[in-house]
Parts: C-alpha cells; structure tokens; sequence
C-alpha cells in the first residue's frame, strides 16, 4: 500500500510540470549530442594470471585507479514513432601515466611511462522517449562498434616500443553495448526549456546515467591488447 | 653574430625634402642584415678579439636643403660625453677612452670605415666580473642655426641606439649541487635558479672504481676515478629548473653530475659540487607487457588511425543518408 503511495506521488511529481510544458515543445528534432564523462581503465591485464609474486604490466605500471574519460557523441534520429532509433559517432580522449618497472627490487631510478587511448565509436541508439511527457526518465539502449587508437610514451616522451622492435602505437577493433536512462531536466524548468527550444532550437536537456560494456580486443584476437571495460557514465544530453 | 670588424657606414643620406622639420624619428641605425640592436659578447669573444662584420647602418630621413653633419657617437657605459659644437672638427675618430664618433663629409651621403670593436675603447677587454656597454647613436647637427629649413636649431640624437654589452661576469658558482635521479638510459638532472643564468650546462662524468650502492653519497666521498670526457649538455632554465632529462649515459654505471649556468654572452660559471647518479634499465609499458609475453606486438598487426577512420566515415555517411531517405518518404 505505502510503495503504491509512493508510486503514484512519484508519478504526479514528474508528470504534473511535465505535462504543462508539453505544448511549448514543438520544434522538429533531428538529432543530439551528447557529453559524458567516466572513469575507466582498460582490462589489458586480463590477459595475464594474477601473480602473488609481481604485478601484472599495467597495474604494475599505474596502480589501481580508474582516470577520467571524456567523450563527445553526435547522433542523428531517423526514426521517431515509438522512441527514438539513432546512430552517430562518438569520440573520447583517455591518458594515464605511471612509473617504469625496476627489473629488480632496491633500484634507485624511476621513468614515467604513459598510455593514451582515443576511443571512436560507431554506434545505434534506441531511447525510449514515447512517454518523456508524462514521465521524465527515458530508458536508453545503445550498441555499436568501436576502434581504439592506442599509443605508449616511455619516460623520455617518445613513443615506446615493444620488445620485437615495432613501435607501441596502433588501433584495436572491438564492440560495445550501453544501457541507461536520461532524465529529462525540462520538466524542472518548462519556461526556460521553451525559451531553450525557441532561441537555440534545443527540444530536450538530459542528464545521463549509462552503463557501458565494451570488448576491445580485435573481436577475441590473441595478439591483441584488451583495451575493453565496464564503464558508468554521466553526462549531458542535448536533444535538438 | 661572430665578429671581426665593424664597418661603419653612413648611408643613403636621403633626397633634399623640401622644407620639412627634422625630427628625432628621422634618424635611425641598425647593423646591416640584423634586426636586432643589441648584441652580447662574453670571456670567450675578448680571447679572440670583439668585433661585429656587419656595417653600422645609418640613415636621416626628409634632408633639408641646407648644409648639415651627421655623425655615429660612441660612449662607454653611462659616461658624460662633451658637446661636440663642429662635428667636423671636434669628432675624435679612434682610441678614445670612454666617447668618441665618426663623421662624414658635410651633407655626406656614405661613410665607410673599417675599425675592430675593441679599438673603440681601451682596455674593453680587461678586467673580470665587469659589464660594459658600447652604444652608438646617430646625430644630426644643423650647420646654420639660423637656417629655418632645418627645423631645428639644436643638434638632435637618434632615439634608436646600436648597443654591445661585453659581459666579463659570468654566473656565479651554484651553492647547491643538482638533484639527479636515475632513470632508463638517463639522467634527470634538477637544478636551482641561479642569478644571471639563461641556460645550464650539465655534465655527467663517468665514475670509475666508486662503489655503486653508495650512489645516495656525495659524489666527492668515494668517487673513484674520472674516466673519459663527461657527457654535457646544455638546457634552457625552464627545462633544468623542471627536471633535465641527460642522455649518452650508460645504465649500471655511476656519474658524478655538475652544472653551470650560461648567460645571455655565452659565458660559462664554474660548476657547481656533484651529485651522483645512476642511470638503470626500466621497462616502460610496451617493454613490461613483452616481458609478459603479451600478444600485442605492435606494427601492422595493430593497424592505427588510417584503418579505422574510412570505415567511421563510411558508417557514418551511411547513417546520415538513411535518415534523410527516412526524411524524403514522409
């Protein structure tokens, strides 16, 4: 009884601004863009077992953490009859550094060592924005494939190289799928989101909740870095 | 600029120019072919002689029509030179000790004269921790001062100057020895600011006979011997302040590490104490992932910016014609 109470004052709490600016929404949309920002860290050492005795290449190199990965996306809709079925681009920019590995214990040197990964992605969306008037969370369901560039400066600053010689620069091939909701802001402020949409022909402002799966590793190569995570991101999305 | 002579030119005294007034915007000088007017020379330029090849370079613009002098004055540092009243006649022409200038015929169009720097003062060179400047400026002197097409009745001076600075005084010692920390193939060598220091000079020397695990220690306790040349190079004072990063070193081996500062004329300060350092291999990320045995080898095999973006661009120039077929079937 008490959660369909709650229920129902979530609904009129949402739905009653929302259905007041419904019909100050009117301008055609095309397609949207969309910042969002996550903490990630690629799954290179996935590839190796864990060892009580020494640190597997990149937790060796740079810890635990995660770093801040910015992306840009640019969708353009194509179809817009139940939800809103996209596809577009999206690009990120991802650096760490780190220290260099002493081959033994007790060394007294250090060298920095530094990854930059730039993720491009190509990439279908489908978001649930039937009923964005009445309820102002949209379910989204994105997939697409992705192309990471990669490239491993040593502590000098130019580029690394592995050990046959080849220079550590490249791209790897992998997929990924990504579930989330957006919430749409205008309802907080229907005035102002009409005043968005007349002057700059922004239909919707959304603030983003994702979650992201991705497999990067040249779809299961042997002789390829894994540079795919599991990645929560949040982020802001102009629908226009 | 790497000097022999300075030729001193008065050139192309401009066309008489009607009865305009002389300003002091007329006049200019430079060295031929530089647009810089100021020049340093340092210890190492006094061993071989001071002196500049390009001609000084004067000029007057918008001449009067009556009779005039131009001539190039000298003077050392901030000495009072006397009031020349004839330049024809009043201009000493070499060897002066703190002033002196060089004239040209009346309303001359060209001077020409070949004389080394030093000559212009005695004793430029000598001393030590001592800074001097030579500047010369261009003058105009109107012969008839009641002649109203000059515009000026009193002699006027080049706002421009050509100025030498011979810097006998080169960065003191540093008080403190480097911060240097070993690293893969190299140094990275950390120094303090010194005063009057543009750039740094850092030098390892190779040790030989020191006892490497004491390579914490001064590198004056213990050292063993100096072998071979040290390997120096020099850094700008942005790179040595953040952490210089010297190569040409061999990891495993000890180095004892100094620096000196270098001024604005070259001149180099003694060294400052060493430090010790140690350079040993490390492996960056691509290294350590091969010493896994990881998959990744790089090269062809991992493609790179030219195999992805024709694809992208492909998908999404399709994506953008589907939504516009999507859009003309409405």
């Amino acid at each position: 009884m008490k959660r369909g109470l709650f229920t129902g004052a979530a609904i009129v709490l949402f739905a009653a601004p929302a259905l007041a600016q419904r019909d100050v929404r009117e301008s055609a949309r095309s397609s949207y863009f969309e910042f969002r920002l996550g903490f990630y860290r690629p799954d290179i050492d996935s590839e190796f077992k864990k060892s009580p005795s020494m640190e597997r290449p990149f937790e060796a190199a740079f810890g635990d953490g995660r770093e801040a990965l910015p992306e840009l996306h640019l969708e353009r809709h194509f179809f817009q009859r139940f939800g809103t079925l996209s596809g577009g681009l999206g690009v990120g920019y991802w650096t760490i550094e780190g220290e260099s590995i002493a081959p033994s214990a007790g060394v007294d040197a250090s060298d920095s060592t530094e990854l930059t990964i730039v993720p491009l992605q190509a990439q279908l969306s489908y978001r649930l924005d039937y009923f964005e008037d009445t309820f102002p969370l949209v379910p989204i369901l994105r997939g697409g494939l992705d192309y990471y560039l990669w490239r491993i400066l040593d502590g000098a600053g130019n580029k690394a190289k592995f050990a046959n010689g080849n220079e550590a620069d490249g791209g790897t091939w992998g997929w990924h799928y990504t579930f989330g909701v957006h919430l749409l802001l205008d309802f907080l402020a229907p005035e102002m989101a009409a005043d968005f949409d007349r002057d700059a022909g922004v239909n919707g402002s959304y603030l983003t909740f994702e979650y992201q799966i991705a497999r990067v590793d040249d779809f299961g190569s042997a002789d390829s870095f894994r540079l795919g995570d599991s990645t929560f991101y949040f982020g802001l999305t102009l629908d226009f | 600029m790497r000097p022999r002579f300075v030729a001193l030119g008065l050139l192309s005294l401009a066309a008489p120019g009607g009865a305009m007034a002389i300003s002091q915007g007329d006049l200019s000088i430079q060295l031929e072919g530089e647009t810089d007017r100021a020049f340093f020379f340092g210890v190492k330029d006094c061993a071989t002689g001071v002196a500049v090849e390009e001609k000084v370079v004067a000029k007057l613009a918008n001449a009067p029509q009556s009779n005039y002098s131009v001539y190039v004055r000298w003077q050392l540092d901030d000495s009072i030179c006397p009031a020349i009243d004839n330049a024809e006649e009043d201009c000493p022409t070499t060897e002066a000790a703190v002033c002196g200038c060089l004239v040209g015929d009346k309303n001359a169009t060209e001077l020409v004269e070949d004389f080394k720097l030093q000559d212009l003062v005695n004793g430029l060179c000598d001393g030590s921790n001592v800074v001097r400047t030579v500047e010369l400026k261009l003058f105009f002197d109107p012969e008839d001062s009641s002649n109203a097409d000059a515009g000026t009745s009193e002699s006027l001076e080049s706002e421009e100057t050509v100025r030498f600075t011979i810097d006998l005084d080169p960065p003191d010692k540093p008080a403190e020895a480097p911060e240097v920390r070993g690293a893969d193939s190299a140094l990275v060598v950390t120094v303090k600011e010194l005063s009057g220091a543009e750039r740094y000079n850092i030098c390892a020397t190779l040790l030989v006979g020191a006892d490497n695990d004491a390579a914490a220690a001064p590198a004056d306790q213990d050292a063993g011997a100096v072998a071979g040349e040290p390997v120096c190079t020099e850094f700008s004072e942005s790179e040595a302040l953040a952490g210089a990063r010297l190569t040409g070193v061999k990891n495993g081996e000890n180095y004892a590490v100094t620096y000196a500062g270098i001024d604005s004329a070259d001149n180099v300060g003694p060294a400052s104490n060493p430090t010790r350092g140690q350079p040993e291999q490390l492996y960056d990320l691509a290294e350590n992932y091969s010493r896994w045995d990881g998959g990744e080898t790089g090269g062809c095999n991992a493609g790179g910016a030219g195999a992805a973006l024709p694809i992208l661009v492909l998908g999404a120039g399709g994506l953008l014609g589907l939504a516009r077929a999507r859009r003309r079937s409405r």
